[in-house]
């Protein structure tokens, strides 16, 4: 016979044992899920770099970089006229304690052109320990966020060494992480005791489902003669002991606390940088994605109007990193950093001043399919884009947006 | 003769066996009622809740006590209907801080590890006492949709201000004057809740200046009048008897 008991224990047991083996922690923060062409458009992020990658409780780290608002921006996302720099953590492992985008504080949210470079750089304290993919990361309203390079950021110590203080304009020295929660809770437990006493009340007069229920159906219209004048004197009692509190409440905290302002919220623009293609101009003259390969092919004609020669030396978009390592070198800055060391090579030599050239550029690797780059041929309007790098002979670096419609090769 | 014969043959067992009966089937209800109470109040004034600096003068004042009049509203009808019990208010809201409560310190504080000072629940019970006061001195449900609600919706703002008061004071910080909410806010990092959604003070109602409080307050109070009726009658809805012939 079928013992019931062993059988649900036996059940429980294996698949808690499935969880246990299957369950994995999440490594990342889905910046793959996203579709290709919202991360080769949109906001295309370089020079992003962590401070440290190991560090205790209290330190702090410092993350910049650069971010170019794609100048051929999907007409089906809404466009940056009101965004914020934020980071991409799982929860506050850090507290940020200052953000810039070109010097300017990004407390508050910013209005970006399309087609102009801004960098940044956000300060964060350690909080508490373990280890991260942390993000750049840049929310655009009805847009949504816009993700940015990831590194690998491990925090130890201890939680309770944290501290958060900041002086108020009032002069007071706080600590963030525990001001104003005694008075909370105070008050929650005020008015807790008071609202179990009032259930208590009702509770505690005997049974008060059935004989209730069977008097009220008894004394129909005269139902309300159940409820006894000691009763509604309670009542009386409590509606102007409620307010009475309520009002004494409001005022004594208008006494303790007589300065102070209403949530902050608003909007900045903030002037972009200097066109940092330098006198260069590519243009893309066609473009096609070679399937078996997983290589993107494409016809660059550029001019250099600098004074030093140029050799194109990385090529970037949605976050991974083609390099030609006879021009630029980079390496992985940890197992989540997608860079192709080898990834980059072009047919054309060096662009000299005041010369325009069209190069055959290579760019292969199989970030394409894992990072699902590829998908972008199935899209309806199949257009990439992304960053292209060329640097001169005298160590200057011109970075120039390009892009176009994308044909796929599938033999 | 009947051949079925009841177990209960003096009014001392009976007495017991109703006692039982509650103490079965109000723990029951508490606990639907801080579920479902808790699932609705985060569906509707979800952040607004959830954080210190999403409890503005403005919205928060609106939408909380709007949202949270619909489960008093049907506790009402259902309590004071069919038992004469004035608490369905109170019950409602209780519940809904115990659950409250336990989903903060449980998930926001052990689990996502955001400070318990961020994301104290609003107080909610002033109002509920009220509610199930005016109800027991009127012995109107009428007198306590229109009068009630109104209180309802009118003490919310000054019933939390003693918590979040100190949470207001303003602080010069990288260039920028902002409350100790803002700041909690601006340092412990959200992913998904950029700054751009708690820009809320638009259109003419700001105008209004500080005066906007008290505006927001009467209209809640209004909207909760009104949606107080529409939940009584969900409440009658839902307190059909359909099953239960005798007892």
């Amino acid at each position: 016979m079928l013992n019931i008991k062993k059988t649900i224990a036996v059940l429980i047991a294996i698949t808690a044992g499935f969880v246990a083996l299957y369950a994995a922690p999440a490594m990342a923060h889905g910046e793959k899920s996203q579709a290709a062409y919202l991360r080769m458009r949109t906001l295309l992020w370089y020079d992003v770099e962590v401070s440290t990658t190991k560090l205790q409780v209290n330190d702090e780290l410092v993350m910049t970089g650069k971010f170019y608002w794609f100048y051929d921006w999907p007409n089906n996302i809404a466009k940056p006229e009101v965004a914020f720099l934020n980071i991409g953590i799982p929860g506050p492992v850090f507290v940020r304690k200052a953000s810039y985008i070109n010097g300017v504080s990004g407390t508050n949210s910013t209005r970006f052109d399309i087609g102009e470079t801004y960098e940044f750089k956000v300060i964060l304290k350690a909080r508490r320990a373990a280890r991260v993919h942390m993000h750049a990361l840049m929310n655009v309203k009805e847009a949504g966020p816009l993700i940015g390079p990831g590194r690998w950021v491990e925090v130890t110590g201890d939680m309770a060494d944290f501290t958060n203080e900041v002086t108020t304009l009032t002069g007071e020295t706080i600590d963030l992480e525990t001001y104003g929660l005694v008075n909370a809770v105070k008050w929650h437990i005020f008015w807790g005791v008071i609202a179990a006493a009032w259930l208590l009340y009702w509770i505690f007069q005997g049974p008060i489902l059935i004989p209730r229920y069977k008097k009220v159906k008894l004394l129909g219209e005269d139902a309300d003669d159940m409820i006894t004048a000691g009763n509604r004197l309670v009542g009386v009692v409590l509606l102007i002991g409620t307010l009475v509190v309520v009002t004494w409440s409001y005022f004594n905290a208008y006494a303790q606390y007589p300065i102070t302002i209403p949530l902050q919220s608003g909007q900045i623009t903030i002037p972009a940088l200097p066109d940092a293609a330098r006198g260069v101009t590519a243009e893309v003259v066609d473009a096609k994605y070679r399937v078996p390969g997983r290589a993107l092919e494409f016809s660059l004609k550029v001019t250099n109007n600098t004074d030093s020669p140029i050799r194109l030396g990385e090529y970037t978009a949605a976050n991974i990193r083609w390099m030609n390592p006879e021009v630029s070198q980079a390496e992985p800055a940890d197992s989540h950093d997608p860079v192709a060391s080898n990834g980059m090579s072009y047919e054309g030599g060096a662009v000299f001043p005041g010369e325009t050239k069209l190069l055959k550029v290579t760019c292969t690797d199989a970030a394409w399919e894992t990072y699902r780059l590829a998908k972008l041929i199935y899209d309806p309007d199949s257009r990439f884009g992304g960053l292209v790098f060329f640097f001169g002979e005298d160590g200057s670096r011109s970075i120039v947006a390009i892009g176009g419609p994308l044909i796929p090769a599938f033999i | 003769m009947s051949a079925v014969q009841s177990a209960i043959t003096t009014a001392e067992q009976q007495h017991r066996i109703y006692k039982q009966f509650d103490w079965i089937i109000i723990p029951i209800v508490v606990l639907v009622v801080i579920g479902a109470f808790h699932i609705h109040a985060m569906l509707t004034m979800g952040d607004w809740d959830f954080w210190i600096d999403w409890k503005d003068r403005r919205w928060w004042v609106t939408v909380t006590p709007i949202t949270l009049i619909f489960f008093p509203a049907a506790l009402h009808y259902l309590l004071w209907e069919n038992f004469r019990l004035p608490f369905g208010a109170t019950l409602a809201c209780a519940g809904l801080l115990i659950g409250e409560w336990a989903n903060r310190v449980a998930n926001f504080v052990h689990w996502a590890y955001f400070p318990m000072n961020m994301v104290v629940p609003s107080e909610i019970i002033p109002m509920a006492l009220c509610l199930d006061a005016i109800l027991l001195v009127s012995r109107s449900l009428t007198i306590t949709g229109v009068l009630g609600c109104m209180v309802w919706g009118i003490i919310f703002y000054p019933s939390n201000w003693a918590i979040i008061a100190p949470f207001h004071v303003p602080v010069e910080y990288n260039g920028t004057m902002m409350s100790v909410a803002d700041l909690i806010g601006y340092n412990y990092v959200r992913t998904g809740t950029p700054e751009y959604i708690r820009m809320i003070e638009e259109g003419t109602l700001r105008t209004f200046g500080e005066d906007v409080t008290p505006v927001s307050a009467f209209f809640a109070g209004f909207i909760s009048v009104l949606f107080y009726f529409v939940w009584l009658g969900i409440g009658k809805w839902f307190a059909k008897t359909t099953w239960m012939k005798r007892i």
